[in-house]
């Protein structure tokens, strides 16, 4: 093994592309949800505003309608003939037990003393157990009319207020109302009125001071409050109040932490898928590396049980200058079935053999293998080249092995330079002299294991010229797709008349010349013999 | 007439069809080599089924073939009594020529 496989991440590991983008996430869902509180606040804001506004504009009207009660009542006592009967008649729709007030009082200015009281409707007015409060408020009545006069008595425990309105006729009269305040300033909410969602607190003047309250519908106000200061009588109203939940609707105050929670999930969900995609790219790339390199590691055993099966140097013959090549395809990662063989036979002779067994892999390995034995037993044997294919051709059978084989098998005795040479459908072996290559015209018989009955194989002995070359191949080096074998024939002649003359140097010549052509996909083997 | 599903594969395509009582077709399309070696086998054995007496491939679409594809064809060579090689181009004609198979094909036209 020449590789590991990358360890696993640790899931406490996260990357840091990860982290980066739940950082972001975050940082998006915590502007969001601001932005989503702000907007709310806002318009919370306003809308208290305006409702409270509104509640001062309706507490605004309540003097016009007091003034509009006791005008008449003054009307009454100064045109009647009997006042206090018309005055009395009058206001007793007003004033008396679960009326609008509980005391109504009619007085009569006296420039030289204090104010003479006419009458009384319902209980005694608070206000006359003050005689110097009594004295202003009456006094001054006279000089700002026609209006009312907000009188207030709020000392505990009887707190009350008074309206006091003149109409500043001949007879002075002042006319003089008043109600009770709860005692503790507090009145209970009013459920289904229109300002039943207000927490408000009513105040008498300018400023909200505990001395100045008139009412309240609670002990305490909310967090977010609006004032509001109305024109009352001679005095003026202050409306404080704050919103009872939210205004402008429940899902508008949620919304900011709605959008925090989902944003949060989504964050992590973010960051989740993430951390995934990149583990999941991390161990396809280690994965990748990995069988790269367990490809690599079949290519080298491939290579290494290929070279134990086809030797890469020749035996070293005298006389003879012979080199081999074997050359890998450019795809397989398989065995390879080419071989070839040199076998020194001791008297001057030397064997030579090149086959090709069709196909790839273990087996087509095998069948090479025991092929070239075979051939060499049947030649030990003393049987010439012709006889060695007869032999063969009975061991393989293309029907039940799936391969065939084309074999050349060649006897070369450099005495007498004859070569005696027998084809099993194999290319024809090219001759190189003089600067000049030519192919033998070699009878051809059927490949070993092409056909079931054993075909007669012819053999040939031809007289070769001294200093001469003789190259054996197999189809890869002249088999390319898209023209015909004759193509790649004629290029490998041009090369081997252009190659250096020496055995090595023209192998590699040749073998470059012909290898640029990048399809070359097939297995390809070299054999070349060289005499004086 | 018998026709079987048409193999489409990546370079080529196989099909087996009955011709005749005695003869079956093998029709191949695009290039033949080791890597669809086995759909070609596939199509022969289908072709071969009832051992017919008579057994064509049909090569004009072929474009190239190497030796396992000789090898396929060799093979059914082997368990028929006739085939026949119809219409191959003229790099087959020659790699049918150079591997000393002409007594084993009757190639016409």
């Amino acid at each position: 093994m020449t590789s590991q496989r990358a360890p696993r991440r640790s899931w406490l590991r996260v990357h840091p592309f990860t982290i980066v983008v739940a950082l972001g996430a975050l940082l998006v869902t915590t502007a969001l949800a601001w932005t989503a509180h702000t907007v709310n606040d806002r318009t919370e804001d306003r809308l208290l505003r305006l409702k409270v506004a509104e509640t001062g504009a309706v507490l605004q009207a309540a003097l016009p309608r007091i003034q509009t009660t006791l005008a008449p009542a003054v009307k009454f006592a100064e045109t009647g003939s009997d006042p206090v009967a018309a005055f009395t008649n009058y206001i007793a729709d007003y004033a008396g037990e679960n009326k609008e007030f509980d005391s109504a009082s009619l007085w009569q200015l006296n420039p030289a003393g204090a104010p003479r009281l006419v009458t009384v409707v319902g209980q005694q007015p608070e206000l006359a157990t003050r005689p110097a409060q009594l004295a202003a408020v009456l006094n001054q009545s006279t000089t700002v009319t026609p209006s009312v006069r907000v009188v207030p008595l709020f000392a505990k425990p009887n707190r009350r207020i008074g309206y006091a309105y003149s109409a500043g006729g001949p007879h002075r009269y002042v006319i003089y109302a008043e109600s009770p305040l709860p005692a503790d300033g507090r009145v209970p909410r009013t459920p289904g009125t229109p300002f039943s969602d207000l927490t408000f607190a009513l105040y008498l003047g300018k400023t909200a001071t505990p001395a100045n309250l008139i009412e309240a519908n609670a002990a305490h106000l909310g967090r977010r409050t609006a004032s509001v200061v109305v024109p009352f009588g001679d005095q003026s109203l202050d409306v404080v109040a704050s919103a009872n939940g939210s205004l402008g609707g429940s899902l508008s105050g949620d919304l900011w932490w709605i959008v925090a929670i989902a944003g949060v999930l989504l964050s992590l969900a973010a960051a989740l898928i993430t951390e995934h995609l990149l583990r999941r790219r991390e161990n396809a790339l280690a994965l990748a590396a990995h069988v790269q390199s367990l490809l690599q590691e079949q290519r080298t055993i491939s290579d290494s049980l290929q070279q134990a099966m086809v030797p890469a140097s020749p035996p070293t013959v005298p006389g003879l200058d012979i080199g081999v090549r074997y050359l890998a395809g450019a795809t397989g990662l398989d065995i390879g079935g080419d071989w070839y063989d040199v076998v020194d036979l001791g008297d001057g002779r030397t064997f030579l053999s090149i086959g090709d067994v069709s196909g790839r892999g273990i087996q087509a390995g095998a069948i090479m293998s025991s092929l070239r034995s075979a051939v060499r037993a049947f030649l030990s044997e003393g049987h010439g080249p012709a006889e060695v294919l007869q032999r063969v051709t009975g061991l393989l059978n293309v029907g039940a092995d799936g391969h065939f084989a084309t074999v050349l098998v060649a006897i070369f005795d450099r005495r007498d330079n004859r070569l005696t040479i027998a084809c099993a459908g194999h290319l024809q072996p090219l001759l190189i002299t003089a600067g000049r290559a030519n192919y033998l015209d070699l009878p051809v018989g059927p490949p070993v294991g092409a056909t079931r009955n054993p075909p007669r194989y012819a053999e040939r002995v031809i007289q070769l010229p001294a200093q001469a070359t003789l190259l054996l191949f197999t189809d890869g080096l002249v088999e390319r797709r898209g023209e015909t074998i004759d193509d790649g024939l004629e290029r490998l002649r041009c090369a081997a008349t252009h190659a250096p003359a020496e055995v090595e140097p023209m192998l590699t010549y040749v073998a470059d010349e012909l290898q640029q052509n990048p399809s070359a996909d097939d297995d390809t083997a070299i054999l070349g013999v060289r005499w004086a | 007439m018998t026709t079987s599903e048409p193999d489409f594969g990546e370079n080529a395509q196989f099909y087996a069809d009955q011709a005749r009582a005695d003869t079956w077709v093998v029709t191949v399309i695009g290039e033949v080599d080791l890597a669809n070696r086995d759909r070609f086998e596939a199509a022969v054995k289908r072709a071969l089924h009832d051992n017919p007496a008579r057994l064509v491939f049909d090569l004009a679409g072929v474009r190239f073939m190497d030796s396992s594809g000789l090898g396929v064809m060799l093979a059914a060579a082997d368990k028929t009594a006739s085939v026949e090689v119809r219409a191959p181009s003229s790099a087959i004609r020659r790699l049918i020529e150079v591997s000393g198979l002409t007594d084993l094909f009757r190639v016409v036209g």
